[in-house]
């Protein structure tokens, strides 16, 4: 009984301490949000003074200081989540990690098997673009060979199916 | 003559076998091995090569261990050693009597 009441005590605590967290980002949203705006209207602002300050034509320097301020924006951006999204997996590594996950994920002896191929397929691409080979080219190859793996475990899935209704019967 | 039998082994699982002669390595470095070994000239694909490590497995002529490295990041996969066995090593040295037999033979059949 106690220990009942004490494990609904925690979930509660937990579903309050989620709560919690949930508005503060909720909260810490809107604020980043209404900075950015801020910001981005100070900066333009702030290049406008600039430049109408050292002798610019006003409307010029107003045109200016947005292009720079709009550029700055894309740059800071792109740094950001270029970065993020580059350590993302994408294409191949997203198929590879989808196809690690339905054979991990079922505890297949297909796994156990053949998990240091997949290993290898990886590996070698990582080589392939270390050693400055396209992006295109590594990307093509290394879809090639996911391929041949994903046919090479499916036969021998369908294999071992096929013995195992044999031997039923 | 059994599956077994060194006189049956193919090229590619000769291959394999004596690149693992010495030292352990895991897939890649074996077919990089047989690449740099034959200059270029003989290559084997990923398709080709994990299948017959697990028939050669099956047969007893390698064995293999998990690498102590970490887990490929994306996929969780690990790396494997393959390493020959008494019988492997013994099925090669087979492999290469009957070879120098053939070739001896010859010569005495040419004399």
């Amino acid at each position: 009984m106690r220990r009942q009441k004490s494990d609904r005590t925690l979930h509660s605590s937990h579903a309050i301490l989620k709560a919690f967290l949930t508005k503060i980002a909720d909260l810490l949203k809107f604020v980043v949000g209404h900075l950015i705006v801020e910001i981005f209207a100070a900066s333009v602002i702030g290049f406008g003074c600039l430049f109408v300050s050292k002798g610019m034509v006003s409307h010029w320097a107003w045109i200016v200081a947005i292009c720079v301020t709009l550029s700055l924006t894309i740059l800071l951006t792109y740094f950001c989540f270029g970065i993020n999204s580059l350590r993302k997996p994408q294409g191949e590594t997203k198929l590879a990690r989808r196809i690690s996950k339905i054979l991990a994920g079922r505890r297949d002896t297909e796994w156990i098997e053949y998990q240091d191929w997949l290993h290898d397929i990886l590996l070698a691409r990582r080589q392939l673009l270390d050693a400055k080979c396209p992006r295109w080219k590594v990307k093509l190859i290394t879809y090639r060979r996911l391929s041949v793996f994903c046919v090479v475990v499916g036969i021998s899935k369908v294999r071992q199916a096929s013995m195992s209704i044999r031997r039923s019967r | 003559m059994s599956k077994n039998d060194p006189l049956n082994l193919t090229l590619t699982e000769e291959s394999i076998l004596n690149a693992i002669l010495f030292r352990e390595r895991y897939g890649l470095e074996i077919m990089k091995a047989i690449a740099e070994a034959s200059k270029g000239k003989k290559t084997i694909g990923f398709s080709s090569l994990y299948p017959n490590l697990r028939k050669l497995e099956k047969k007893g002529f390698v064995t293999s261990r998990w690498g102590d490295e970490t887990p490929e990041e994306n996929t969780g996969a690990r790396r494997r050693y393959y390493q020959i066995t008494g019988s492997g090593m013994a099925a090669v040295n087979r492999k290469q009597e009957y070879l120098t037999a053939l070739q001896r033979l010859t010569l005495a059949g040419e004399l």
